[in-house]
């Protein structure tokens, strides 16, 4: 049966999973009746759901992650888990076509085109001839192909239907899809989310990698902090793929071949690598057979193989100036391990007393008494957490301030972390966000439906997010001494600054060549 | 209300319309969208907000939600960054930071801090272009005490001299890095070509208005515009109404009313200006591309056909410039535009994207081609209006998904003065919306001759001209420094500078020889600090009066000249030359203007303001301070009195990295040339640190020039 979709039944789905949050000897009972309105549906072929009703309004949010990220991919193929991303939108046989089967013809023969003019243009004494020929050859390839096209026919169906927010993300570690329907669009969503990954059409690649390799200049290229991260995150790791860009080198988004892409989505889109929640006014009832019917579909596969690459351990300081035009910005990093390791919660208590609010103490020290940075603050998962990562401290000096100003105010307050206790205000104010933060995050379809994705997805049970904030509960001043001691050393860290240069004039031969 | 009622029920029977098709039994697996029969929309009540007006004129609006045990605050204030007075640009934005950063009388700001942080709750206050704002959200059981925090922040503000310090230092931050991203150079210079660089719209802070606004300033605008009669306080969550009203009443009800404020009309450039604004920035491989005119009011009659007009446009990923200009031509990653409004006067119109510098021409051509199809040859199609419609009233039911989003439409229609029931007229106007009307728009607010293009970008490796889509004019976007104030000068201070400055003038070499001289070249032997290490540098300097400086710096890699004229100014190095322009051609002019035979000749002609700020030591002999102004910069010069030797000289400049600073050169071992009395001895400091140490080894006062020098190498 359906439930009622009044505001206050909704206040009973989710009312209850709070109680988790509040009176925390009762914690055990309330994630028993949350797990009663939460619904785990594992599809023969490997792909699991997770549905949660939340009828508050007549609307749903679904989240579905790929258990791949750019740490999967290879010297030669950075950049390619984004751009399967965007290829994900350019739809099937039966969304985005004039006519299938002739595109399909014209898209074999525009990749065999390119091919073949990939070859000639990386072979050994490369005749610019006869690259130039193969290049007009692929051109003219690429427009018959275009001509099938019915654009962005995908998002547009949605658009139709109501659809909101549709978008996607991919990290380090994970490749994401969203959107929120209206509660009677539930059909449509399982159609298009189970065509996009049953037999999705690589039409456009080669337009959409000029688009990716555009999305590289603005955000990497163009900004300095993209700048100072791509060349920060090469630094500190040597072995492990957390060392490339997410968006991938430009030579190699000037290289992929929709056959790569082809290879990596057969590898690493399998149904057993998928989970999607579910999460708003959805009858898990009425939903689940559907779900059977169109994401049953998908064949089963094998599991990708484990990522082989561990990081070895650092063997002395690092350091990276990036010598740029703009102001200077500092940050440095220590080894941590991954986000399933027990002194997790640890790491969040340590990011949080130093950079959470106006009370934290980087902000204290460097913002607020002595003055010398713009905002200073931490990250403990700014380069994914699937794997062992980094734990970094940041500030944008002010104006009359510099990088070494505000390197060794961010390293006294770390020492302080290793030689003194944290105070009982301290701690309890971090377990007392932790548990409101998660609250918070309750009012939010789409973000609830992403926390149980990832939760699911890097600890293989959705519950887990809960469970969290058991394991925060329990931290000490001593573990984070311990932790803080372990870890925040010189050996361990590397440094990564902006260093402010005189801008570049361009020569005056570009000047010559042009207008202004 | 009664008519409140069917108000609400109007949204739901909308929100049953937009479901459009009857119910169907689900059949498994269709192969074609169009297949799917989507059941009805279940019927939703959208909760009412009740409002309440305070005796004292401050309105309440609020709205139950029990889902969870959390309550959130949302006040909006009349007041405004537009109402900075003229020259304190920054001080509404500083005034809404402090007054919560800063304390009230009860409790201090880092008491505050403590206070929420500890119950994980916030209060925050700010003051935005149009509007103040204040939020606050806790558990429902600390209800009360946040609410008081809450109440004192908007009533009660102390303005902390320390925090005004803080957020002081993060605006000035905020200047410095101004120049950093491309997108927002961008922004900021189109929004000043089309509104006017004296709007109150674009006005930007500067290190100056920054360290004009003093704390009674502060305290003076909050006073002026925070009155309860001023404020529309909206609540939502998990409170019964009538207790809510009560806490309110106890922490609001005895706060005075005062003078209503915030009214503001007007304040931009309504005329276009055509044209391409470029502004040169090589540190990045992208131009990004901003282009338009002035848009319409949310008011304007054809507001609904707007909307859908919009959607057709740059509506998400399928519209014409996301599916043409990125899908299709693969220009940007980036692409996005339309016809936009604003609640109380006009929105842009605007094209915006970012693509590579070799596409520069390209993209802008692909944009503006798009602007004339959709406003001439090609207006919205049949099939295109109908699917812009269909996803707008499809996706309405999101306006309402929650009680907070309710309660924000709620606050913005009784703040901008529109009708409560906007949303469903919006709802009802969009569903009547005829193709018609539709194409009607482009041609009627799209002026393609009248865009305004800002380029950011490379100066070099674009595939065209620039000029091929309008006569270009560069931008200058280098930051001004820090003016030091002159208005404040006494007659007193004025007198007693002039007399300080006569005795300058006898000390090194005289009216007559002071007036009469024309060049001064001074060759030295120098150490300067730099990042790399300390560095000996021998320097070659040129003065020309009254406006031509060359100055060459000889290094262990090689020399570097530069030379500015009213002709041209250039930087010359092994590598090759390069032009001086912006912000180092005026920096490098200033400095002539700072040498001590021209500011002193200046001073002989009258040019020159002087005035008397304080004594002082420079290395333990008694000095008197001078402030000079001239040649729109103002610096400081320290004068023996008895001698009247100048011993130091102090301006805002920058480090050998250009950091900006205070840089202090000390003089000593004067000695005559040429009729003229120069130090031969310089020592300066940047921000108090030692900087350069030169002693100069040759005077020569009016030789002979060779007129190649201010001349390019060939």
């Amino acid at each position: 049966m359906r439930p009622s979709s009044s505001p206050r039944s909704g206040r009973l789905a989710l009312g209850m999973a709070l109680a988790v949050l509040l009176p925390w000897a009762a914690a055990a009972q309330d994630l028993a009746d949350f797990e009663s309105r939460t619904t785990l549906h594992r599809l023969d072929n490997g792909w699991t759901f997770i549905i949660v009703e939340r009828p508050v309004a007549p609307v749903f949010s679904f989240a579905t992650f790929v258990d791949v990220g750019s740490a999967q991919e290879v010297p030669g193929i950075t950049g390619l888990a984004h751009m399967f991303e965007h290829m994900a939108f350019k739809g099937t046989p039966n969304v985005g076509t004039r006519d299938y089967e002739a595109e399909k013809v014209a898209l074999e023969a525009m990749e065999a085109a390119y091919q073949g003019y990939e070859a000639a243009r990386r072979a050994r004494d490369a005749d610019p001839e006869r690259v130039a020929e193969l290049l007009a050859a692929f051109r003219g390839k690429q427009e018959a192909a275009a001509e099938f096209v019915v654009a962005n026919e995908f998002d547009e169906i949605l658009a139709r239907a109501g659809g909101v927010g549709i978008n996607a993300f991919t990290n380090t570690d994970f490749t994401g899809y969203f959107y929120s329907l209206p509660a009677n669009k539930i059909e449509l969503f399982c159609y298009l989310e189970s065509e996009r990954f049953l037999e999705p059409v690589f039409r456009e690649f080669y337009e959409e990698r000029d688009v990716v390799q555009e999305e590289r200049r603005l955000r990497t290229e163009s900004q300095p902090i993209g700048r100072l991260l791509e060349q920060f995150q090469a630094t500190a790791f040597v072995a492990h793929p957390y060392k490339q860009p997410v968006v991938g080198y430009m030579s190699d988004l000037q290289s992929i071949t929709m056959t790569d892409a082809r290879a990596f989505f057969e590898k690493y889109y399998v149904p057993s690598n998928l989970v999607t929640a579910v999460v708003g006014d959805v009858d898990v009832g009425a939903l689940v057979p559907m779900i059977e019917a169109y994401f049953g579909r998908i064949p089963a596969g094998p599991a990708p193989e484990p990522l082989r690459t561990v990081e070895p351990p650092q063997i002395g300081e690092k350091q990276v100036v990036v010598e740029d035009p703009s102001q200077p910005v500092y940050i440095e990093g220590y080894h941590m391990a991954a986000r399933d390791d027990p002194d997790q919660p640890v790491w969040d208590a340590i990011d949080d007393i130093l950079s959470g609010g106006r009370t934290s103490r980087l902000y204290r020290s460097l913002v607020r008494d002595k003055k010398i940075a713009a905002n200073a603050g931490s990250f403990s998962r700014l380069l994914g957490s699937k794997y062992p990562t980094l734990w970094i401290a940041w500030a944008f000096p002010s104006p009359e301030s510099s990088n070494e100003e505000v390197r060794d105010a961010i390293r006294e307050e770390i020492e302080r972390m290793k030689v003194e206790d944290v105070t009982d205000e301290e701690l309890e104010r971090f377990k007392t966000r932790a548990k409101a933060e998660l609250l918070r995050s309750l009012r939010s379809n789409s973000g609830l439906a992403s926390s149980l994705a990832e939760y699911q997805t890097i600890f293989g049970d959705w519950r887990e997010l809960f469970r969290f904030v058991g394991r925060i509960e329990a931290v000490t001043k001593a573990d984070i001494r311990r932790v803080a001691s372990a870890t925040l050393v010189a050996t361990n860290r590397t440094v990564g600054m902006i260093r402010t240069a005189a801008p570049a004039a361009q020569d005056a031969g570009a000047r010559e060549a042009d207008d202004a | 209300m009664l008519e409140r009622e069917a108000r609400r029920g109007a949204v739901a029977a909308a929100l049953v319309a937009a479901a459009l098709v009857a119910p169907a039994a689900a059949r498994p697996q269709v192969t074609d969208a169009d297949e799917i029969e989507y059941p009805p929309l279940p019927p939703f009540e959208v909760p009412e907000p009740t409002r309440i007006a305070l005796d004292n004129g401050m309105l309440l609006v609020l709205v139950e939600d029990h889902e969870l045990p959390l309550i959130e605050a949302f006040a909006r204030i009349r007041t405004g960054q537009r109402l900075d007075p003229s020259g304190l640009a920054g001080l509404a934005a500083l005034t809404g930071e402090v007054m919560r950063t800063g304390g009230t009388e009860r409790l201090g700001g880092d008491e505050i801090d403590e206070l929420l942080e500890g119950r994980a709750a916030f209060v925050e206050s700010a003051i935005g272009v149009d509007s103040g704002r204040a939020a606050m959200s806790c558990l429902a059981e600390d209800f009360g005490e946040v609410l008081e925090v809450f109440a004192d922040v908007l009533r009660r503000p102390v303005f902390d001299e320390d925090k005004i310090a803080v957020a002081k230092n993060q605006a000035r931050a905020a200047i410095a890095r101004q120049n950093d991203d491309p997108q927002g150079i961008l922004f900021r210079e189109f929004a000043e070509v089309l509104l006017g660089a004296d709007s109150p719209y674009t006005r930007p802070d500067t290190y100056t208005s920054i360290a004009r606004i003093t704390r009674d300033d502060l305290k003076a605008f909050h006073g002026r515009y925070y009155h309860p009669n001023s404020v529309i306080l909206g609540l939502v969550g998990d409170f019964d109404t009538a207790a809510a009203v009560e806490q309110v009443r106890r922490v609001f009800g005895d706060w005075a009313p005062g003078p209503p404020g915030g009214a503001f009309e007007g304040g931009y450039k309504t005329e276009p200006t055509p044209g391409v604004f470029y502004v040169e920035k090589n540190d990045v491989t992208q131009s990004s591309i901003l282009m338009g005119h002035l848009g319409v009011r949310k008011d304007n009659p054809d507001y609904y056909a707007i909307q859908v007009f919009n959607e057709v446009l740059g509506g998400g990923f399928s519209s014409r410039l996301f599916s043409r200009v990125r899908s299709r031509l693969g220009l940007a990653y980036s692409v996005s535009g339309g016809l936009g409004s604003e609640w109380d006067r006009e929105g842009r119109f605007q094209l915006y994207t970012t693509t590579k510098t070799e596409t520069t021409g390209a993209a802008i051509e692909a944009l503006i081609a798009e602007a004339r199809k959709i406003s001439g040859d090609e207006p919205p199609t049949a099939a295109e209006v109908e699917r812009a419609k269909q996803a707008i009233l499809s996706s309405f039911v999101f306006t309402s998904d929650s009680s907070s989003k309710i309660l924000g439409h709620e606050l913005d229609y009784e703040y901008y003065g529109y009708p409560l029931d906007w949303l469903e007229r919006y709802f009802a106007g969009i569903r009547e919306v005829t193709l018609e009307q539709v194409r009607a728009i482009g041609e009627r607010y799209v002026k393609a001759g009248d865009f305004t293009i800002v380029v950011v970008g490379p100066r070099g490796g674009r595939d065209r001209p620039l000029a091929d889509f309008g006569p270009v004019t560069e931008i200058d976007v280098s930051i001004p420094e820090l003016e030091i104030e002159a208005a404040a000068a006494s007659p007193e201070m004025l007198a007693r500078g002039g007399e300080l400055v006569a005795a300058a003038v006898a000390a090194h070499g005289g009216r007559d020889s002071l007036a009469s001289f024309e060049s001064v070249r001074q060759r030295a032997t120098a150490v300067a600090a730099t990042p790399a290490g300390r560095l000996q540098v021998e320097i070659d300097q040129l003065v020309v009066y009254p406006d031509r400086l060359r100055q060459a710096l000889t290094l262990p890699q090689g020399t570097m000249v530069q030379v500015v004229t009213p002709e041209s100014a250039f930087l010359e190095t092994p590598a090759g030359r390069q032009p001086l322009e912006g912000d180092r051609r005026r920096s490098f002019a200033a400095g002539l203007g700072r040498t001590l035979p021209v500011f002193l000749r200046a001073a002989v002609e009258g040019t020159v303001e002087a005035a008397a700020v304080g004594s002082g030591e420079v290395g333990g002999v008694p000095v008197e301070y001078v402030r000079l102004t001239s040649g729109g910069q103002s610096f400081q010069i320290a004068v023996e009195a008895a001698s009247g030797r100048i011993l130091e000289l102090a301006f805002r400049g920058t480090d050998f990295v250009g950091t900006p600073g205070e840089v202090r050169q000390a003089y000593a071992d004067f000695r005559e040339a040429g009729g003229l009395v120069l130090p031969f001895s310089v020592e300066a400091t940047f921000e108090g640190a030692p900087y350069m140490t030169s002693t100069i080894t040759e005077a020569l006062v009016d030789e002979p020039v060779d007129p190649a020098l201010f001349l390019p190498a060939e």
